[in-house]
């Protein structure tokens, strides 16, 4: 083994070409030829860099750290301790079940006014547009409506629409008897009337 | 249950190496396995589980040395004997039993790296490789560590110590 070590002179180059301010032996436990032999389990044995009193020694060491007493019930101790946090932790994980049946009404809450909310943004108005009244037979024209104008112009037809309001229809009949004074368009807006 | 059996005596001997403190010792080895249980789900098999416990340990330690402010302490006599390889033998006048006694308060004196090392080699009986996973070291470092422990004890326990250990 000895034989395979590198004399005083190529040691000292070795350290010097790499820099090395480490002793030789130091440095040669680094080698992957001195690394020890890892085992899955349990101590390694030591490398061949440890000298056979090192070996003694680090025997020793071992059996002195292991005859460090252990307290009496100490694993039941700690099993109880931890199977009481075990228990913790399991109940803080599982709700009680009038928890549940909160957590589902209020879900069944949000869910019926989001669907609300839903309609009464999308959905068909239910009440009639805005405040103007539309302009309908069944319904009392306002105070200032011409009806004798209406009623010149032939223009019932505008109130079955059901679509105009009262200022529209004032407006169309307007047209309607403008029209009547011009020749040229009357034509054709008595067709469209009739 | 088996986990607990297999494994408490040796993380509390390991914790109880380091912090001199049987009471802190089991309080942190409960400590540890409350954490392990509640954290059992969570554990993903990376590694080996025997390095995930220590380490949890360790942390626990060195947390719980930092919370109360506790420094690697000199070994103190009372100490000793309450962690000392079985008091029986300290009083007999075996002198394998003396030289146990004078390892055990060499060690203390360790840097606290290289007394991690030694405490999770022998006491945990773990690799090197597995104690650089517990201690999030390189394994050179860690083999370093050793190397030095021994050296440096050897050292402070002088030659003719040892050659009479030797004889016993």
């Amino acid at each position: 083994m000895m034989s395979e070590k590198p004399d005083k002179k190529e040691r000292r180059k070795m350290q010097s070409d790499t820099g090395d301010s480490r002793s030789y032996g130091e440095a040669d436990m680094f080698s992957s030829r001195n690394q020890p032999d890892i085992r899955p389990d349990g101590p390694d044995p030591l490398g061949t860099d440890y000298e056979p009193r090192d070996r003694d020694l680090d025997i020793m060491v071992g059996e002195t750290l292991r005859q460090m007493p252990v307290p009496e019930g100490l694993v039941d101790r700690i099993h109880a301790a931890s199977m009481e946090r075990r228990q913790q932790a399991r109940m803080r994980f599982t709700p009680s079940r009038t928890a549940i049946a909160t957590k589902r009404l209020a879900l069944a809450a949000c869910v019926a006014i989001a669907a609300v909310a839903a309609f009464w943004l999308t959905g068909p108005s239910l009440v009639p547009m805005g405040g103007s009244q539309i302009a309908s037979s069944d319904v009392e024209p306002p105070v200032d409506f011409p009806l004798e104008m209406l009623a010149e112009a032939d223009g019932s037809g505008l109130l079955a629409s059901h679509d105009l309001t009262w200022a529209e229809a004032h407006e169309e009949l307007l047209s309607i008897l403008e029209a009547e004074n011009d020749s040229d368009s009357w034509g054709y807006l008595a067709v469209e009337i009739h | 249950m088996r986990l607990v059996q297999d494994f408490s005596p040796r993380v509390y001997r390991v914790v109880l190496a380091q912090c001199r403190d049987p009471e802190l010792a089991e309080e942190v080895t409960q400590s540890t396995f409350c954490t392990v249980v509640s954290k059992l789900s969570e554990y993903t098999e990376l590694g080996r589980f025997e390095s995930w416990l220590f380490r949890i340990a360790m942390n626990r330690l060195r947390d719980e040395m930092r919370r109360r402010s506790r420094q690697a302490l000199p070994v103190a006599e009372d100490t000793l004997k309450a962690i000392s390889p079985a008091a029986e033998q300290q009083e007999s006048p075996a002198e394998g039993a003396e030289v146990m006694g004078r390892l055990h308060e060499l060690m203390a004196e360790l840097p606290e790296a290289e007394q991690q090392v030694l405490h999770l080699r022998h006491v945990a009986e773990m690799n090197f490789k597995t104690i650089a996973q517990v201690l999030d070291q390189p394994l050179g470092t860690v083999l370093a560590r050793h190397f030095r422990a021994i050296k440096r004890l050897r050292e402070r326990m002088g030659e003719s110590t040892m050659e009479r250990s030797d004889d016993v």
